[in-house]
């Protein structure tokens, strides 16, 4: 146990150090602990197994000689954090609120805090109950992610047979975050432990819940940072996906922190542009977890180029690409090898004749239609469907006039990803209501907390009305 | 307090209320008791075979011959159970694994074109291709 908690540790601590490099010197990092803490879970677990998947490439295995490199590289990078931070007197993180008022403020944040704590304690209880029905997780955990993480582990110089076409092994284009990390976690282990993945699923599904209500705080009000994350704790299918130990959850934990990075850059462009070195690399890190981040990352990159270059002329699109391109960059070098020496066919893109064709019946249009209406009313496993009751919350409250530059390209990105997510249904070469049936749902719930923040972003506040 | 800022805290109420009825309903499901962890028991099945078999390469799988959907989760099972070695879905090269969880014996296997190497109980075998050697 102490071998996957220090596995864990070094994860986070990289992550950490990294966040806190790149974060804005004029801000404090204590008001804003709770939010880094979050990123730095999915960018530690990110950057850790990037480095993996570099070392399996070069040495062949993992091995002690992993840990220690890690180890080190942490206590550099630590060091390097520190430094930086010191080099410039903080200020007070004047531009954006933080968690400043530990006092709450009124009646109705009192009753959403403790309807937030209820649910909290219930989503944990919710969630090892789950985990107990099936330690090894669901069908993707020990049919791809898992199963692939044995491979790159104890397959040792071998461990490229996890791509092999001689059995039936599936998806094997799908990226490598989520395997990697697994096999990591193993190595330190020493054993391929039910643990790792557990753990590793539930952290991600904490995060996720940890970086909506922190940047709501930041963003928002800590009211609306209560209800969105009382509204995600309350989605039982989240949490069932989270201990199911399948990629999903991680998916939406990094298209929610690509988003909430992006409207951070906003409060803090005056001071420095690593907001969207940070918000590349985590757009490039879902890249990096599923085929659907390399979908979401395409709109954000054309979204971005539009609605940039439209209003603020080239200059500020160069320069906002930049440091988005610093940190995507290695991100994509590594999916790139990977895409092109290893990966196999995508079972779910047609050749383009045939996508055309397919885009010609309306039958299929209709059919998947009729699967995203019936699934946005009825998703979620909620005991009242919760999409009217969010609609009437959005048009009570009022929309928050006028949005700013990056509320728009969030909302748009995640419109146009949902809008891909659609086409790539009418397209795909296998039986679309196996298909629509077996992953529509999951597909939702990768935009599910991106959805949540930027609905209890752009409505008024509770002390505003 | 105005009327607008009535109706949208209302609206938060709604919400609320709607997230405290999911809640309770999942507080339910918790004590409830689980059915038998039925992927990790098969799993478990290959824990014997696993020493006969060589660390690395490619071994052959024999399914239950119905094509169900039992079937294809019990192969893909077999391979996670199995890995690093490659697991292909086809009874043409040695070792073979019979992967048989509804019962069948060695009788019913050794008579057709394979050796029944060695028997695990509930339907794991190892086996060889009987090529007359």
């Amino acid at each position: 146990m102490i071998k996957i908690v220090m596995s864990i540790l070094v994860a986070l601590g990289l992550g950490f150090s990294f966040t806190c490099l790149l974060w804005p010197k004029r801000r404090r990092l204590l008001p804003d602990l709770l939010l880094i803490i979050s990123l730095s879970v999915g960018l530690g677990f990110g950057i850790t197994s990037l480095l993996f998947f570099l070392w399996l490439i070069v040495f062949g295995t993992a091995g002690v000689a992993l840990i220690s490199s890690e180890v080190g590289l942490l206590l550099v990078l630590s060091a390097f954090a520190v430094s930086a931070r010191r080099q410039e007197k903080q200020v007070d993180s004047l531009p954006v609120k933080t968690i400043r008022a530990p006092r709450l403020k009124s009646k109705i944040e009192w009753i959403a805090a403790i309807t937030f704590f209820f649910t909290l304690f219930v989503a944990g209880k919710g969630f090892l109950w789950f985990v107990r029905g099936g330690i090894q997780g669901g069908w993707d955990a020990w049919g791809i992610w898992n199963l692939r993480a044995k491979f790159l582990l104890l397959g040792g110089l071998d461990w490229r047979d996890a791509f092999s076409a001689e059995g039936a092994i599936s998806h094997t284009d799908y990226p490598l975050l989520i395997p990697a990390s697994v096999a990591r976690g193993w190595s330190y282990a020493g054993a391929d432990i039910p643990m790792v993945p557990i753990l590793i699923g539930f952290l991600f599904t904490a995060a996720t819940v940890g970086l909506l209500f922190s940047a709501l705080t930041v963003l928002g009000s800590r009211s609306q940072a209560f209800l969105a994350a009382t509204v995600l704790l309350a989605s039982s299918f989240f949490l069932v996906l989270g201990a199911a130990q399948y990629a999903d959850v991680p998916l939406g934990f990094f298209f929610l922190a690509t988003l909430v990075l992006l409207c951070l850059h906003e409060r803090a462009a005056a001071q420095s542009n690593n907001m969207l070195v940070l918000a590349g690399t985590t757009a490039g890190l879902a890249a990096w977890t599923k085929n659907e981040g390399s979908l979401f990352l395409a709109c954000l990159l054309l979204v971005h180029l539009i609605t940039t270059l439209r209003k603020q002329g080239i200059r500020t699109y160069l320069r906002q690409l930049m440091p988005l391109a610093a940190g995507l960059g290695p991100v994509l070098v590594m999916l790139a090898y990977f895409k092109l020496n290893l990966a196999g066919h995508n079972d779910l893109s047609s050749p383009f004749l045939t996508a055309l064709k397919m885009l010609g019946r309306i039958s299929r249009w209709r059919t998947v239609a009729k699967a995203f209406a019936d699934q946005v009313l009825h998703f979620g496993g909620w005991a009242l469907t919760i999409t009217p009751f969010l609609a009437l919350y959005v048009l009570l409250a009022g929309v928050k006039n006028p949005a700013s530059s990056e509320e728009k390209i969030c909302l748009r990105t995640l419109c146009l990803t949902v809008i891909g997510y659609f086409l790539v249904y009418v397209t795909a070469p296998v039986p679309l209501n196996w298909l629509l049936e077996t992953s529509l749902n999951r597909v939702l719930v990768q935009v599910w907390p991106s959805t949540l923040f930027l609905i209890f972003l752009m409505t008024n506040r509770l002390d505003e009305t | 307090m105005n009327f607008r800022s009535s109706i949208h805290i209302a609206g938060a109420v709604c919400l609320l209320i709607v997230s405290l009825l999911s809640s309770g309903q999942l507080l339910k499901l918790t004590y409830q008791s689980h059915s038998p962890d039925v992927d990790n028991l098969y799993l478990g099945r290959f824990d014997g075979i696993k020493s006969l078999l060589p660390q690395r390469g490619v071994v052959c799988y024999m399914p239950n011959p119905d094509n169900s959907f039992d079937a294809k989760k019990h192969y893909f099972l077999a391979q996670y159970a199995l890995a690093p070695l490659v697991v292909r879905p086809t009874a043409d090269c040695d070792p073979l694994i019979g992967d048989f969880p509804a019962g069948s014996t060695a009788a019913s296997v050794s008579g057709q074109q394979f050796v029944v190497l060695n028997d695990f109980g509930n339907g794991l075998m190892l086996l060889r291709r009987n090529t007359g050697r």
